[in-house]
């Protein structure tokens, strides 16, 4: 089952294939047929031959154009194109087939037998060729000359006889011109015949020249006309104005047309046309430049060489200063105007002037063109008065007085008012009057003329600056913490060692009550309270007197009211003692004192222990 | 601590010997500048702009020297380095009146002047306030300051009352130092990077693209003062202070 499924599919595949092929075959038979043959085998060298190139399709719409071999031995004096179709229907299929006929006027340049190499068309990627054709040139006439163009359909057509009935006239206005003058050429095709259209195959071309075209034809429109006695109808083509920019000779290329006309036979009793198809091309033609004579005038030459006019006009009669104002500078001449772009204006006072917009007209007058060039120009006045504007002169070359000219415009005035505005007032001082003085001194003599940065940056002690006034900052910052630290240490340190100092002082003090010696054990008993309060409370001991010991004990000091009054009251009553030494009653007071401050000292001591958290409590040694 | 203060002699000695010229040619300036200065009182402009260039191409940046030279180019009617040299001299020496005034006389001279686009008021003070402070002006506003608030701080390290006070001097001084500082950098690179140029060519055109046959949007003329926003092989995107922009070619201008 498998195999035979498989068979089948193949013998499908292999019909499809040789049906496609089959197709395509007939197809290609079909598609495109070309032929090529001459009118005449044996020409004169005086005759002209015929080159016919006939391609037949079916059903092809555009068709490319022959590709003619090297004629090196001919000239080919003309070519036309005529195309003709026909529809068919064979057994009910509609065949639309399509002749084209391509038709070389050749003209032989030497006697001899020459051939005619196969001329191809390309088609879809495929080539046609026709055969080779072979043509024996010799002396004088072969052909006989037809009378007139147009005979049957059968005759051949003489494009010598048919281009006096239809050619291309370009007239100058004048064959002698300067530089720069302006040159008017109007192109007119003048016909007899009836056209069917026209196409443009070549436009002239004007190299060294400025051109401006002035008309170009988008329709035809006739007037009669009368050439060289006869009558015929008249179109006007182009009109294009000229400047040459340098002098010479000048013969510019020819306009070329494509042009189908309807032929009629000249039997009366044929109603039969066909369209031909050929090319003609205008005069031939040569214009003379002449080069402008010398400058001497010293004033700068516009370039531009006719007549020339200037003008100025204006907007607004008055403005206020600030406020734009507009004025137009134009332009009227038959030179060429492009060659100025900007020729600026004059103010007679100070303001600011910008070209807003440059428009371009021309107009026809007399057979010349004349063209319009307006400049306006924007002005915003900055002083007030009355605002003349002028502009400069115009040199040009008059043609009618064979000289240099100047045009000139008469000035317009505008009234400013308002206050005046300048810009880079100075800030500091008044407004100063400018004068060319300003400029006959200059900074005198120097004996060092030293580089002057213009921003400190680009010195190196700009950043030395700061960086050596951060870094002593951050070092006598560093300093001042290490300082602290270490005092809040020494204080630590004194706050633990205050008991233990003081209980020395103290001891001496005692053994000198034992010797009696009141004095020095006054002092000591003094000295071991301020010295036990001062290393407490972080300070000196110089610093605790009984002047100040209320504050201080008070401030810093963690005690007992109770005892705190205490040890004030032991401060004073040392003090007291000092000034009443070997007095019997106060040396009994003196064992009491000394009592007293061992007490208050253990008080204060026992007073922190008990207010210290639990876990920083030390057992209580006894130092004395 | 041995350390720290071995580095920062070790830097001050470094920084120092950097910062000294390798070469004192001040006095042979000055004679050059004198015998150019002599050719301007003779009106002998060329040679003096000859003496006065040397000294340009040998580096030299003095306002006096800009201020003559500016002189010397109106002199021989050369208006577009006239303004371009009287820039010069006002970015070393932003009050120098006579270089002001030069500079105005100049300018009036001028085919076309551009008017800022806003010009009158406030915005014309502010402009002309402006055109008188130079980074360096700023710079020095910054030294100052950074100097007050390192005493300052030097005083809120080591004393010990009044600290609230000090504090508060010392916070605004720091404020003020940053604030100029900052002002004066980002004005010293805004002007490295988007440098202002004088036109030195009667007149150039401006182009909407910096391809030669592109759009010609207006004309400049010489001494026309302009801000490069963007350099790009031989072109340069410029606007002008009244808004306008385009593009011109780099031959036109020379930067301040």
């Amino acid at each position: 089952m498998k195999k035979t499924g498989k068979r089948f599919i193949h013998t499908v595949f292999i019909c499809i294939i040789f049906l496609t092929a089959v197709y395509n075959a007939a197809a290609k038979e079909r598609i495109l047929s070309i032929h090529a043959e001459v009118n005449a085998a044996k020409i004169g060298i005086l005759d002209t031959i015929d080159l016919t190139v006939a391609v037949e399709t079916e059903n092809i719409t555009r068709l490319p154009n022959p590709e003619l071999p090297d004629l090196k031995f001919f000239n080919i004096l003309n070519e036309s194109t005529k195309s003709q179709t026909s529809i068919s229907m064979v057994n009910g299929k509609t065949t639309r087939t399509k002749t084209v006929t391509f038709t070389y006027l050749l003209q032989p340049k030497n006697k001899g037998t020459f051939t005619i190499d196969p001329i191809s068309i390309k088609y879809k990627g495929e080539e046609f060729k026709t055969y080779t054709i072979t043509i024996e040139v010799v002396e004088g006439h072969v052909k006989s000359e037809t009378p007139g163009y147009l005979l049957d359909e059968d005759t051949q057509v003489d494009i010598e006889k048919l281009k006096e009935d239809i050619l291309i006239l370009v007239k100058p206005e004048k064959s002698t011109i300067f530089e720069g003058q302006q040159l008017l050429l109007t192109y007119t095709l003048y016909s007899r015949l009836d056209i069917d259209s026209i196409a443009l195959k070549d436009s002239p071309e004007f190299p060294g020249f400025y051109k401006e075209d002035i008309f170009n034809a988008t329709r035809l429109e006739y007037r009669k006309e009368t050439y060289e006695g006869r009558l015929y109808k008249a179109t006007l083509l182009k009109k294009i104005a000229l400047f040459p920019i340098k002098p010479g000779t000048f013969s510019p290329k020819p306009l070329v047309l494509e042009t189908t006309i309807i032929l009629k036979s000249d039997d009366l009793f044929s109603f039969l046309t066909r369209p031909y198809t050929f090319f003609i091309q205008s005069n031939e033609l040569s214009i003379i430049i002449k080069s402008l004579p010398e400058n001497k005038t010293g004033v700068q030459f516009t370039h531009i060489v006719g007549d020339l006019s200037v003008d100025i006009s204006k907007r607004e009669n008055t403005t206020n200063t600030g406020e734009s104002t507009t004025c137009y500078l134009t332009l009227k001449g038959s030179g060429n105007l492009n060659s100025i772009t900007d020729p600026g204006i004059q103010l007679s006072k100070r303001g600011r002037v910008y070209l807003s917009e440059t428009i371009t007209d021309k107009i026809e007058k007399n057979d010349k063109i004349y063209f319009i060039k307006k400049f306006e120009y924007t002005i915003i006045p900055e002083e007030s008065g009355v605002l003349a504007i002028s502009a400069e002169n115009f040199l040009y070359y008059d043609v009618n007085q064979d000289n240099y000219s100047t045009a000139s415009a008469k000035p317009v005035q505008i009234k400013i008012t308002g206050k005046d505005i300048y810009q880079e007032k100075p800030i500091i001082g008044t407004k100063k009057t400018y004068s060319e003085g300003g400029f006959n001194f200059i900074k005198r003599n120097v004996k060092d003329l030293k580089n002057v940065s213009s921003a400190p940056f680009e010195s190196p002690y700009y950043y030395f600056y700061h960086i050596i006034l951060l870094a002593v900052t951050g070092i006598l910052f560093f300093i001042k913490i290490k300082r602290e630290k270490l005092e809040k240490n020494e204080n630590l340190f004194k706050k633990k060692k205050a008991r233990p100092y003081a209980m020395e002082i103290l001891k001496e003090a005692g053994q000198l009550i034992t010797e009696k010696n009141y004095t020095r054990s006054i002092d000591l008993i003094n000295q071991a309270l301020s010295t036990y309060i001062a290393y407490k409370c972080c300070k000196r001991p110089q610093e605790i007197t009984v002047k100040n010991i209320h504050n201080i004990l008070g401030g810093c000091l963690s005690a007992p009211d109770n005892t705190k009054r205490d040890i004030a009251g032991i401060m004073e009553q040392c003090t007291m003692l000092k000034f009443s030494r070997e007095n019997k009653n106060e040396m009994q007071g003196i064992e009491k004192l000394y009592e007293k401050t061992l007490s208050s000292i253990d008080e204060v001591e026992s007073y922190n222990r008990r207010a210290r958290p639990a876990h920083q409590q030390k057992p209580n040694r006894q130092d004395i | 601590m041995k350390t720290i203060l071995f580095a920062a002699i070790v830097f001050s000695i470094t920084i120092l010997f950097i910062a000294k010229p390798h070469a004192d040619h001040g006095a042979e300036y000055g004679r050059i500048y004198n015998e150019a200065n002599e050719h301007y009182s003779s009106k002998d402009y060329q040679n003096a702009l000859l003496l006065y260039n040397e000294l340009i191409e040998r580096g030299v940046k003095n306002p006096y020297l800009f201020y003559n030279l500016g002189n010397t180019y109106f002199k021989l009617g050369q208006i577009g380095y006239a303004v371009l040299y009287y820039e010069k001299a006002l970015a070393l020496k932003p009050f120098d009146r006579d270089t002001r005034k030069n500079l105005e006389y100049t300018r009036r001279s001028l085919k076309e002047r551009t008017l800022p686009l806003y010009s009158e008021g406030f915005f014309k003070l502010l402009r002309i306030t402006s055109s008188y402070i130079r980074p360096g002006l700023l710079a020095i506003f910054e030294l100052f300051f950074f100097t007050c608030f390192i005493l300052f701080a030097l005083f809120f390290i080591f004393m010990q009352y009044s600290r609230n006070k000090l504090k508060k001097h010392l916070v605004v001084f720091a404020l003020l130092f940053l604030i100029f500082g900052a002002a004066a950098f980002s004005y010293h690179f805004n002007e490295k990077n988007h440098p202002k140029g004088i036109v030195v060519k009667k007149e150039i055109e401006v182009l909407s693209a910096p391809i030669a046959e592109s759009e010609v949007l207006f004309t400049l003329y010489e001494g026309t003062k302009t801000k490069s926003l963007e350099i790009r092989e031989g072109w340069i995107r410029m606007r002008l202070n009244d808004g306008r922009e385009g593009w011109i070619l780099t031959q036109g201008i020379v930067f301040i």
